[in-house]
Parts: structure tokens; C-alpha cells; sequence
């Protein structure tokens, strides 16, 4: 069976690069063409080369933080995954561009359901997957998120959030034969494999809990928590002085809601004030763990291996998004370069996000889809 | 669609038995689950005697349902 085929290229010209990427993808007769490249990159470039060479494949791609795959990682450059026609059958994607989310979610998804020839809220989820390259830097994710789930509620959808070198100036994303500033990519694939929705992060839930009691969830801000100011309760809760926040403090202590025993990572990124600034918007009401973090590469390696055991044969391929809370750790811990090699078990391409999202916008987490 | 004309649920455990049973308790319940858990905070497998009694909540769910195409009670195409 044609497998999928992984290509990465740290060239900074746009045209060297697609060149590149074609190059790296020969040998595979693809029916889905992914790509990440940096943000400086012309990305209408490259995926108008890429749309040249595979007639016929459902092209999308993205800006990010760094893009990889097992064939190489670094920042600037760009990475690509072709996908065969053994693996995946019907296909169509759109783009999202507007400012109004839930229109915008609504046109695309008629516009994949006119092409596939049938409702996405008809689609068996154990046979077909959606991608989603969102917008990365207008925190707008929850809602294109919630979107999504009301036109497809039962299709699971996974992907990440485009990445601006970590600037949240903004983003760029490719689908459907055009390049859009701030855009939504969305790909819904027919699997002809064994596949699953991905979610790996490196954190365990401590007996500690604490009950979300006020939040401004347009600003992405936790106001108290347990009904107590939030910032100095979460800094006494973590052991540090209130003006002692910062990220390292953040970045090792996420929140997590659970549920059915995996967690859901909320990260802070900065007190404002006696309010909190997390990177997602969290519902009044629930309940998140404190979370304790386990190693990086270890985890991800014992992740992947049970994807592989869950799909009963070997890992075919896997697109991959990774946020950039991770790729920071990997690199104030030395593990950059194991954790790449972890990865590069398998074929994949991926991107350092901006945030990841599974059925919902989250954070500090991997995510992605896995196939045989 | 096949259609009954079942009453609009009184409580979240009412609405959460009539979910499952128009979706079943396989892959589209729990995908559903998880949205409205991270979307409202409510998680139809655990209900807790607060949420079940607040009107207000089981309103917010029945819209999010109503957005998502989903009328509790009546078997899914």
C-alpha cells in the first residue's frame, strides 16, 4: 500500500521550499497535502505549487512557531504531509474568513457538505475525521471551536492553532486554493484506515482541586477561584509569592478540566491584576485539577505507543500540532532534539501551535490525527 | 427524520436519559459530551444535585443542543 510521506525543508525561500517539499513527497499519489511553514514564508506560494503538482488533493497548510517531521525540525522553514488515496477517500475543504464565526463555520460547512454530497452531521465519526488549522491569534478559538460542534456535533475534529512565532500579530492559513490572513483552514476526510483523534500531554492531576467561581471569558480571564481572588489563590496554591508569577510558574502548573480521566489543560500565561490571563477561556462553574507534570518525551513516547496498540497495526502517519508551551519546555530542559527523535517513530509533519484544539480549544497539549 | 412528540425534559438527568437515548452511548454521545462539558460545564454522566435542580442550566443545554441540530427524544437519522 502507498504510505504517506513526510517532507521538511529549512530553506526560507518560498519557491525553494515548495520545491523541496514537492521533491520530499514524490512516491506518493496523495488525496491530502498538509503544510506548515514559518510565518514569513509566502504560504500563498507554496501552496499554490503544491495544489500544481497534486491536482486533484485537498491542499490546506498554515503559519506556526517551528513546523517538523521525521525528517527534520527547526523554525522558518516549512514541513508538508501527503496523505495516499489508500488512506483517505472522499475529501473537501474549506476556508473560514469571516469575522462573523458562526456564518462563516455555517458556509464552510455547506460548502464541504455540497462537494462530499452529504451533511456533516450525518457523517459516521468511525470513518470520518475533521482537521481544522484555526486562526491563531485573536483568541477567538472557543467560539470557532463551538461552531464547529453545531454543524458537525458528532464528527471528531481536531487541530491547532495557526502560530505567529508566539507574537499574536497574526496568523495565516491555506485551504481550498487561496491564502487567508487570520483564517480558519478546515479539511473533512473520509479515513479508509484505522485512524484516531490524538490528544498527548505530559501533566497528571494532584488530588488538589479548585472550583472556577467568576471569569471574563471574552478576555480569557479567571477572576476568582473557590471565590477568592484569583491570582494570589492560585500563587499560594502553587507555593510562590503573588508577584513571584511568571511563566515558568505557568508553564509548570497548568490547570486541567477532566474528563473521563484525561485532562484538558488550561494554561495561565500572566496575572492582570488579581485575575488570572489563561491562554483558553474557562466555563464558571467547573471544576480543574492542579497539575503535576511528568516527563516530556517519555509520556509522548508511551502516548504514541498506545495509539499504535489502539489501531491494532502500525502507525501509517500522523499530522501533528504541538504547542508552544511544549516545544519551550523541551527547550529549557535539553530535550529538544529527544523529543523530535520520539516523534520521528513515525511519519508525521507538524507545527508548533498557538493552541490546540480537540472538540474544544486547549492548551500545553499534542495534538493531532493518527493513521495506520 | 423519525419524530416522537416527547416533552421537554424536566431535569438535566431527564434530558441526559433522552439524549442517550436518540444517540445511543457510543462515539457521537461522547464527542457530544465532551463539547457541552468544555462549552456550559455540564457532563450528562455526572450530574451533580446543584445542576440538576437549576433551570437556567438545563435551558443553556437544551440551546446548545437545539444549535447542534439535537431534539432529545427523537431517533437520529
Amino acid at each position: 500500500m502507498t504510505r504517506a510521506r513526510s517532507a521538511f525543508t529549512a530553506n526560507t525561500s518560498p519557491a525553494a521550499a515548495a520545491q523541496e517539499l514537492i521533491a520530499g513527497l514524490e512516491g506518493v499519489d496523495p488525496r491530502v497535502v498538509v503544510f506548515f511553514a514559518g510565518l514569513a514564508q509566502d504560504g500563498g506560494q507554496i501552496g499554490a505549487a503544491l495544489e500544481r503538482r497534486f491536482p486533484g488533493a485537498c491542499v490546506l497548510g498554515c503559519s506556526g512557531n517551528g513546523e517538523f517531521s521525521d525528517g527534520g525540525h527547526g523554525k522558518d522553514g516549512a514541513a508538508a504531509l501527503a496523505i495516499s488515496r489508500a488512506q483517505i477517500g472522499a475529501c473537501a475543504t474549506a476556508m473560514i474568513a469571516d469575522d462573523d464565526i458562526d456564518a462563516g463555520v455555517r458556509r464552510a460547512a455547506d460548502q464541504i457538505s455540497a462537494r462530499l454530497g452529504r451533511s456533516l452531521r450525518e457523517l459516521d465519526p468511525a470513518r470520518w475525521a475533521g482537521v481544522a488549522l484555526l486562526e491563531g491569534a485573536r483568541g477567538r478559538e472557543e467560539r470557532i471551536n463551538a461552531a464547529l460542534g453545531d454543524v458537525a456535533p458528532f464528527l471528531p475534529v481536531v487541530g491547532g492553532s495557526a502560530g505567529d512565532n508566539i507574537t499574536f500579530s497574526g496568523t495565516w492559513t491555506w485551504a481550498d486554493g487561496r491564502l487567508q490572513r487570520d483564517g480558519t483552514a478546515l479539511l473533512v476526510a473520509e479515513m479508509l484506515v484505522p485512524f484516531q483523534t490524538f490528544k498527548a500531554c505530559n501533566f497528571e492531576p494532584t488530588e488538589r482541586s479548585v472550583v472556577v467561581t467568576r471569569t471574563d471569558p471574552a478576555r480569557r480571564l479567571i477572576l476568582e477561584l473557590d471565590g477568592e481572588p484569583a491570582a494570589p489563590y492560585y500563587a499560594r496554591a502553587i507555593g510562590v509569592a503573588p508577584d513571584q508569577l511568571g511563566f515558568v510558574q505557568f508553564l509548570e502548573h497548568p490547570l486541567g478540566l477532566m474528563i473521563d480521566g484525561e485532562a484538558w489543560l488550561r494554561s495561565g500565561v500572566r496575572p492582570e491584576g488579581d485575575a488570572l490571563f489563561f491562554a483558553c477561556s474557562v466555563v464558571e462553574g467547573a471544576r480543574l485539577n492542579f497539575m503535576r507534570p511528568t516527563h516530556l518525551v517519555e509520556d509522548t513516547r508511551a502516548k504514541l505507543q498506545q495509539a499504535q496498540a489502539e489501531l491494532g497495526r502500525p502507525i501509517g502517519g500522523a499530522l501533528l500540532f504541538n504547542c508552544a508551551y511544549r516545544m519551550i519546555e523541551a527547550q529549557i530542559k535539553g530535550l529538544t532534539d529527544d523529543y523530535h527523535a520520539t516523534l520521528s517513530t513515525i511519519v508525521h509533519a507538524g507545527v508548533h501551535s498557538n493552541g490546540e484544539s480537540y472538540l474544544g480549544h486547549i492548551n500545553q497539549t499534542l495534538t493531532g490525527l493518527v493513521f495506520a | 427524520m423519525a419524530a416522537s412528540t416527547s416533552q421537554q425534559p424536566g431535569s438535566l438527568e431527564d434530558l441526559s436519559a433522552a439524549v442517550r437515548a436518540t444517540l445511543g452511548s457510543g462515539a457521537a454521545f461522547q464527542y457530544l459530551n465532551t463539547r457541552l462539558i468544555i462549552q456550559i460545564g455540564v457532563n450528562l454522566k455526572d450530574i451533580s444535585a446543584a445542576q440538576n435542580a437549576d433551570p437556567s442550566l438545563l435551558q443553556r443545554v437544551l440551546d446548545a443542543l437545539g444549535r447542534m441540530g439535537i431534539r432529545p427524544g427523537e431517533a437520529r437519522t
